[in-house]
């Protein structure tokens, strides 16, 4: 589920409030049936959390023992730790970095660290709080598709200013000023334009390229660019 | 203002065993009231870069300056107000009671009169459209709010040059939007603007050069249209949905903004159609 919305609409004090690191002044929060406002510890174990900014939650002097840190604090077996550590850092496509120093990784490199340690506690949920707004395109495309491998799998709440991000997801939910003003398929959130505007999102520029042209919404320039060749009847396509 | 980097090189921990070069020979002009993009992955030296503009970091070798004079001979507090640095997520700097205070900073430093503070801070947030947080207290804002609150800070100091390092990072698309409006409303008042961002698409929109660095270096720089359409791989999404058409239909041109793409792709369409 993608959690969109205007800065300050909610998004990030929702997801807070999932793991208890918020509690609401009314009302309450259910996850898996326990309330996370007075069984935070129960309900971390069920819910990872990955931030905007990877250096500040990278704390150890050595990948590996960053990505333990969790089950560290569980008292896990050592055994059974370096297991779970090597499970984590194949899922996100690490393996071989055990012994890097996270100071010198990409920003990519950092949050799929961030990832595996979350990874490694096996959370039943994923949060994700705009895991990507630091990332250049490189390491916004290494996180997207580690994050993808795991639907499925997981349950997972991303929140995101690009909707982009988001076409493939099962419902978006859109929050504005506190208050969830939509709860559509991704596809209808693109095609509407009225609802788009109210919440102050945008889409992003080949999908807004599509929709002012009156094209379908096409996702990449390559596609955009054979369907403009299908519409003035050049048959031949983009290589 | 005409900024000049000649030959920087910067790297980090000489001589030990983190040491690393993150500039390695970068010059380039930042032209009297242009805005110039500074695009590039992660780790390819921008905020190094933008950090030798106001001598924040002395560059290794190589000099920079302002007017043909070194910089290094400036008065630090001069060249610092001259060439205004925001810094990624500038909001962590806010610490006064409220925003108003905390534009105020600033200015107040610079020995001004009280009257001269006030207007130049009722500008400043008047500009980013934060006005109507004059009083609030910071850490209630949004961040969105506290972004152009922390960038007003740096305009109240009435820069020649303002550097602005992955502002938009974070931001949702209308504050994304304004803020792009606030770089070329202060290139019409006069004011150069370096624009750092990960985003190429909104460095196409309103950059009047693009630099693209890569691993310390300039891969390019110049014309949007000449940098980006050599190189469609590292250029915006307009840029490659017309490069993707390609020689098919040569009369689009080198459209690189939203509006003249939108403007050339309709037109195709409408005379083939």
């Amino acid at each position: 589920m993608g959690v969109v919305g205007p800065n300050g609409g909610g998004k990030s004090t929702l997801v807070r409030l999932l793991n208890g690191l918020l509690k609401p002044d009314a009302g309450a929060a259910r996850v898996y049936g326990r309330n996370p406002a007075t069984e935070p510890f129960e309900v971390r174990r069920k819910v990872g959390m990955l931030f905007q900014n990877p250096d500040n939650g990278l704390v150890a002097p050595f990948v590996e023992d960053d990505v333990a840190f969790g089950l560290e604090n569980l008292g896990v077996p050592r055994e059974e730790m370096r297991v779970r550590v090597a499970q984590a850092m194949r899922a996100v496509g690490l393996s071989g970095y055990e012994r890097r120093e996270p100071h010198t990784l990409s920003g990519g490199e950092k949050q799929r660290v961030a990832l595996a340690g979350i990874l490694v506690l096996e959370p039943e949920v994923l949060i994700l709080d705009e895991p990507t707004s630091m990332l250049d395109a490189a390491g916004r495309r290494e996180v997207l598709e580690k994050v993808r491998y795991l639907r499925g799998e997981k349950t997972i709440l991303h929140a995101t200013h690009h909707l982009e991000e988001l076409a493939d997801a099962d419902r978006v939910l859109v929050l504005n000023d506190g208050e969830v003003t939509a709860d559509v398929t991704p596809d209808r959130l693109f095609a509407n334009a009225g609802l788009l505007r109210e919440n102050r999102l945008s889409l992003p520029p080949v999908l807004r390229l599509a929709a002012d042209l009156g094209l379908p919404l096409h996702r990449t320039p390559e596609d955009l660019a054979t369907e403009i060749l299908a519409e003035i009847g050049d048959g031949a396509g983009v290589p | 203002m005409r900024l000049e980097l000649r030959d920087v090189w910067h790297v980090y921990a000489p001589g030990n065993g983190f040491e690393l070069p993150a500039l390695r020979g970068v010059s380039l002009t930042v032209e009297d009231g242009e805005v110039l993009g500074v695009v590039g992955g992660t780790g390819s030296g921008k905020s190094t870069l933008v950090q030798h503009m106001n001598l924040l970091l002395a560059p290794t070798s190589g000099a920079v300056f302002v007017d043909g004079v070194d910089a290094g001979t400036l008065r630090k507090s001069e060249l610092r107000r001259r060439v205004g640095l925001v810094f990624q997520f500038p909001e962590q700097g806010l610490f006064a009671p409220t925003v108003e205070e905390d534009v105020s900073y600033a200015p107040r430093q610079l020995g001004l009169a009280g009257d001269e503070v006030r207007g130049r801070v009722r500008g400043a947030l008047e500009s980013l459209d934060a006005a109507h947080l004059a009083r609030r207290a910071p850490y209630t804002l949004s961040g969105g709010e506290k972004r152009r609150v922390a960038i007003a800070g740096v305009l109240a100091m009435s820069p020649e040059v303002l550097v602005l390092d992955e502002p938009t990072a974070g931001l949702d698309p209308v504050s994304r939007e304004r803020l792009l409006e606030l770089v070329t409303g202060l290139r019409s008042a006069g004011t150069s603007v370096v624009l750092v961002s990960h985003d190429l698409d909104e460095v196409a929109e309103v950059a009047d050069r693009v630099c693209v660095l890569e691993e310390g270096r300039v891969r390019s720089i110049g014309d949007p249209a000449e940098v980006f359409y050599a190189d469609p791989e590292v250029a915006p999404a307009t840029v490659r949905v017309v490069a993707a058409l390609g020689n098919i239909c040569p009369g689009l041109g080198r459209p690189v903004r939203f509006g003249t793409t939108l403007q050339a792709l309709r037109g195709l369409l409408e005379a083939r159609g």
